[in-house]
This record gives structure tokens, sequence and C-alpha cells, in this order.
């Protein structure tokens, strides 16, 4: 009796732990995996499979299973590759425009009282309110010939005719501002929030004036939330499709037109597909230069937070 | 030489006084303690000082001159703050050397007293890291090598060492001791430790509800308190209200109901006034035999708790619970709880403050 109980002790003394596996957060992450799964990885295998396919765009017959035609077809032509710099810059101008304008406006709801902040956040969330075919409208109204603009310059006397302002990159990137400046602000503003205003005052103390302490702490503090704010900018600037639409027409192409027209208009899926993949890639891979340039060594301590 | 002068200044947040015109007056070279409890206005005091607020009455003269609207840049003034404020994104060297890079000094000069200030703080090899790759001692020694560093005319501590745990407090608190004899220099502590306060300062302002209420040497406020809060505030004392029965000069005696109990004291007192007798725990005496002080009292032991270097005892004497600590010196047979003991203590340790 006395000697078992003593090998039951040695036995689980020396008992190595076992490590056990622990389903708990695959069960809670299993409806988003396969959501995830059927919606989105599935979808961009069919993708990846249709853009190295070629048929015949008159009887849709499969001509070839596995060629890379669309993809050279695509990258060959300057006139599509013009389009495809075009997005890529109006992405980019959105996103830095967006940034710029986001800064004074999160630092001002940082200093804003309960009351004056909520009305201010209403405000900037406004554009994800409204549709984004009404703001086209209105900024249509604005650029148009005989529009706000014109009007205004006419007025002052800095133009005779009108400019032609609409279904230019300015009036695209205009809208595409206006209705993806939320996420910046919002972000910049959560980033701001997280500084200690105690670093701040001590940068006040040690005798920086309140521009320089913005420029060496306020600005690099936050960092990760203008990171954050222009990566998802960017992202959806370059596919979006309704704004440059509207804003630009059949002036101001972008790549997202032609995967629309390639897929709804002239029915060559293969050709299309290959433009959305090309689009991802170039887009992935902006953002990921992107993400490790700002992370570099310089702003170590802010990241690793 | 009068170095900082704070004359009737107050504070308004909204509809609260912050500070209600205190005034205040520090020495060149001199260390001054703002001790008070939570909320009375210490932080807002040194923030008033720093320029990061503006008074919104009286005057705050620095080296004698008025300083109303100059912007904390202007004033150089070193400050270390309770959560210490490293900037996260900068190297330990490039936060310490941040107040001499807007200083424009020259950058061999700048390595030089970087790695004196460094030194200074023990941090020697520690230049290259990241504030959140360091302890939280590390930290505050940083953030105080970067204050020091800009050779300020005046340093403020806001409640810098309530973020270390009671050792490190302890290592720090001696480490600060150091360095202020070192560099000699104007400064300015808030805290509401009172060991800090009276280890670190030539004089404690012990403050409450935004007043001075009394300015001294450490043994000046705790010995000699001029109210009746201070009394209270500092230490640990008994407080038993009671009726002066007979007043003659200094000598005063108090009914604290059945009790009369010997005090002395300068300022002067008639029978009949109400008090309140304060006698620090560490001031009682208590023995199962007579004690021959000019008060002595007999009393029922309640508890004595045994704390290891000192034993603290709870003694029920009449309507009054008295608390005393006593050092343990291990040499006498422990008092058995629910005995009668006797409690004494001297006449000149019974503080009188006169109830309105
Ligand atoms: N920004 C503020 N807005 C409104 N009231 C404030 C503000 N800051 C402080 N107060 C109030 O002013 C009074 C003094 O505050 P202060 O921070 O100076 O106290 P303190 O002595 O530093 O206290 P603690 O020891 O808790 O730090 C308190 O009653 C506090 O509630
Ligand atoms: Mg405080």
């Amino acid at each position: 009796m006395s000697a078992m109980t003593a090998e039951a002790a040695v036995a689980a003394v020396s008992a190595v732990p076992q490590r056990r596996v622990n389903w708990t957060p695959w069960i809670i992450l299993a409806p988003a995996l396969v959501f995830f799964l059927i919606f989105y990885v599935v979808p961009l295998a069919i993708l990846l499979a249709n853009s190295v396919q070629r048929w015949d765009t008159y009887t849709y017959k499969v001509l070839d299973y596995a060629t890379l035609h669309q993809y050279v077809r695509y990258l060959l032509d300057p006139y599509y590759l013009e389009v495809l710099v075009r997005t890529v810059r109006i992405a980019a101008l959105t996103t830095l425009y967006s940034v710029i304008a986001a800064y004074p406006v999160a630092i001002y709801l940082t200093k804003a009282g309960p009351t004056e902040r909520s009305i201010l956040t209403l405000i900037i969330i406004s554009p994800l309110l409204v549709s984004v075919v009404i703001l086209c409208f209105g900024w249509m109204v604005v650029f148009a010939p005989a529009g706000l603009i014109n009007w205004a310059l006419k007025m002052v006397g800095i133009v005779d005719a009108p400019l032609k302002l609409k279904f230019s990159e300015a009036s695209v990137i205009s809208g595409l501002v206006h209705v993806y400046f939320p996420f910046v602000a919002l972000s910049i503003y959560n980033s701001l929030q997280n500084i200690d205003p105690a670093t701040v005052r001590a940068a006040r103390i040690l005798g920086a004036g309140p521009i320089r302490t913005f420029w060496s702490i306020t600005l690099p503090l936050s960092i990760p939330g203008a990171l954050a704010g222009s990566l998802i900018v960017f992202a959806l600037s370059t596919s979006s499709f309704v704004v440059p639409m509207f804003l630009g027409g059949a002036w101001v192409k972008v790549v997202a037109y032609h995967i629309w027209e390639q897929n709804m208009a002239t029915i060559d899926w293969p050709f299309g597909a290959a433009i959305a993949v090309i689009l991802l890639v170039v887009t992935a891979t902006i953002m990921l230069a992107y993400n490790r340039l700002m992370e570099r060594r310089l702003f170590t301590g802010v990241f690793a937070r | 030489m009068e170095h900082v002068r704070l004359h009737e200044v107050s504070k308004f947040y909204g509809q609260v006084l912050a500070v209600d015109r205190l005034s205040l007056s520090i020495n060149q070279g001199e260390s001054v303690a703002l001790l008070g409890p939570s909320g009375c206005g210490k932080t807002t005091t040194l923030n008033l000082l720093a320029g990061f607020l503006q008074p919104d009455g009286g005057t705050i003269r620095i080296a004698d001159r008025d300083v109303a609207g100059l912007p904390p840049n202007k004033r150089n003034l070193g400050m270390v703050f309770q959560s210490y404020a490293l900037f996260p994104h900068m190297t330990v060297a490039e936060n310490v050397a941040f107040g001499l890079k807007l200083r424009r000094v020259e950058s061999a000069e700048r390595e030089r007293r970087l790695k004196e200030a460094l030194d200074m703080v023990r941090l020697g090899g520690f230049a290259d890291r990241f504030p959140r790759q360091l302890s939280g001692g590390q930290q505050q020694r940083v953030a105080l090598a970067r204050a020091i560093i800009v050779q300020p005319d005046i340093m403020l501590y806001d409640e810098p060492l309530s973020n270390l745990d009671a050792k490190l407090r302890e290592e720090m608190r001696s480490e600060l001791l150091d360095i202020q004899d070192r560099i000699r220099i104007t400064s300015i502590y808030v805290t509401h430790d009172q060991e800090e306060a009276l280890a670190l300062a030539d004089r404690v302002a012990v403050m409450s509800n935004g007043c001075v209420e009394q300015i001294g040497t450490p043994d000046e406020v705790y010995e000699k308190p001029a109210t009746g809060f201070v009394a209270k505030f500092l230490g640990e004392s008994n407080v038993l209200p009671g009726t002066v029965a007979r007043a003659d000069g200094t000598s005063v005696v108090v009914d604290l109901g059945g009790h009369s109990v010997h005090c002395q004291t300068s300022e002067r007192f008639s029978a009949g006034d109400r008090v309140e007798v304060v006698v620090r725990t560490e001031r009682l005496a208590v023995s199962p035999e007579r004690l021959s002080t000019d008060n002595c009292f007999k009393a029922r032991l309640h508890h004595a708790i045994y704390l290891g270097g000192t034993i603290r005892y709870l003694v029920q004497l009449g309507d009054h619970r008295l608390i005393m600590v006593e050092k343990n010196r291990g040499d006498r047979a422990a008092l058995s709880e629910g005995s009668e003991v006797y409690v004494g203590w001297p006449a000149k340790d019974s503080l009188l403050v006169k109830l309105p």
C-alpha cells in the first residue's frame, strides 16, 4: 500500500508535462475562418485560375488553361500601363492629401471638450453616412463649367473662360479624399490619444517650442496611426470604382474601370482576372514596402510598444 | 538669496479652486518639498511654476523676474515626471541629449556632457537602449539625467519616486540626495510621501486645500506643527478631544473626560477652551509597571501586533483607543492581550490644537 503511493508519487514528479493542444481559439475563430475561406480564399483561387486561361471572346471556348498570355498582353500595352500608373498616382496623392488634411483635425480633436468632440466626430464620419453617389453629384456641381469654383474664379477675374475641372484627376482625388479622410483622421486621433501628455511637457520644459515639439515628439509618436490610416486609404483608393467613374468618367480611367469593362462589357474574364491580380500584386507590394520603410529603426521605440 | 517667489498665487479649474492665494519663497540652492494629501494642489503649483498653466491671480518670480506669460521652454527649468515621460522613439542617449541639441551645443561638447550625465546616474552602458528596454528605476534615472544635463536653474520633481517599489524608492532617494549634494541646485519636490519629503528637503511646505499651512525644516514641521492639520497630517498620531482645565503659562492641563493630561505649549490657552491633544504613536510608552512620566494612566491592552522591527500596541484608555509603536529590542516578555498596563508620555509630546 505504502509502496504503491511512493511509486505513484515518483511517477507524478518525473512525469514530463504533456503539451496539450488548446482547441478553444480555433473554435472561436471557426465562423470567421469558414467565411474567409468560402468568400475570400476560394474566389481568389478561382480568379488566379481564370487569369492564366485564354478564351475565345465570341464563343467563350477556353483555348488554353495555363498561359501567361493575359499578363503579357496587359504589361506590354503602354495604354494599360499608363492607366496603372495613373491609378497608383491617384491613390498615392489621395493618401498624402488625406494625411495632411487629417492631422490638424485629429490634433484639434484631442484638445476639444467632450461635447465638441462628439459633434466633430460625427462631422468627420459624415462622408461615410452619405451614399458615395450623392457625394459625387455634389463634387460635380462644384467642378462643373458653371459650378462653384469656376464661378468664384470668374468673380474675382482670374479666368475668362471656365476651366475644365470636371472629369479631371483633381476632381477624382477631391472625391476620394472626401470619402476616405475619416479613416485617417480617426486613426491618427487614436494614436495621438495614446501619447502620454507628460512626454510633450517634458519636451517643452527641455526647451522645445510648440512647433519643435510637434516635429520631434507628437508627429513620430503618432506615426503608427497615420500609417494604419494611410494603408487603408491607399488600398481603398487603388480599387475605387464609383468615384473615378463619376468624377473622372472616360477621361480619367483607372484600373478598376478596366476590370469592370473586361468582366461586364467585353466578357473577357481571363483578361479581367489577370488585371485584378496585377492590381492586387502592385498594391500589396507598394503597401509592404511603405510599411517596411516606416517601421525602420527610426521608429523602433514607437512600434514595439 | 531668494530664487523663487510665489505671491498670492491662485488657480481655478472651472469652479474648483485648486490653488488658493498661495505664497512661498525659496532660496538659491535650497530644496523644498511640497507635501500634502491628494488633491491639495501640489501638481497644480508645480505646473504653474513650470509654465504649463497660467495663474488666475498673483505673481510668480524666478530670479527676481516676473515669469507671467513666459512659455515653459523659455524658463530653463528641469523637470522629472511621475510617469518618467521618456521619449519612447528615442534611445537613452537621444533622450538625454535632447535638451542639449535644442540649445545647439556643439557635438563634441554634447558627447562629453552626455557621457558625464549617464555616468552620474550609473547608466554608462545603456546609451543605445530604448526606454522600454529599461526597468522602472533605470527609466527614472534617464529622466533625471535628461533634466540635469541642460544645467537648469531649478529642478522640479513631481512625485519622482512614487512609481517605484519600496526598496528601489529607498535607493533612488539616497541617490537623489547624493546628486543634490553634488550639483546644489534649487529643487522643488512634490510628494504625498512624508518620509520622502522629510528626507529630501531642506524645508518642507505642508499644503492643504490649495494653501501652505506651514513651511519649515523637517524637524520644525514635525516637532512644532503650526496648525492642527499639520500636527495630524505628519507622522501617525493619536488625537484626543478634551477641554482645558487649567492653563498656567506654558503648562496646560486638559481634561479628557476622566483623565487629566499635562501638556506644554508656546501658545496661549485659557480654561474652558475646547482642544485636541495630539500625541505621536512613537512617543507613547507602555509597560506593566507604573511609568515615571508627566502623564501616566492605567489602561487595558487590546492587541499587541508583532511587525518584526516594531511592535504596535492598541490600548483602551477610557473611551479612547490609543495606538503606540515601540521598537522591538527583543529584551522583554510579550505583554499579554487583555491585561492591565500603564501608558505614559511626557508633557512636551502632547501637542495642543485649539478647536473653533
Ligand atoms: N485638469 C483639471 N480639471 C479640473 N480639476 C482639476 C484638474 N486638475 C486638477 N484638478 C483639481 O484641482 C485640485 C488640485 O489638483 P492637483 O493635481 O494639483 O492635486 P495634487 O496635490 O497634485 O494631488 P495628488 O497628490 O493626488 O497628485 C484637485 O481638487 C483636483 O481635483
Ligand atoms: Mg499630483
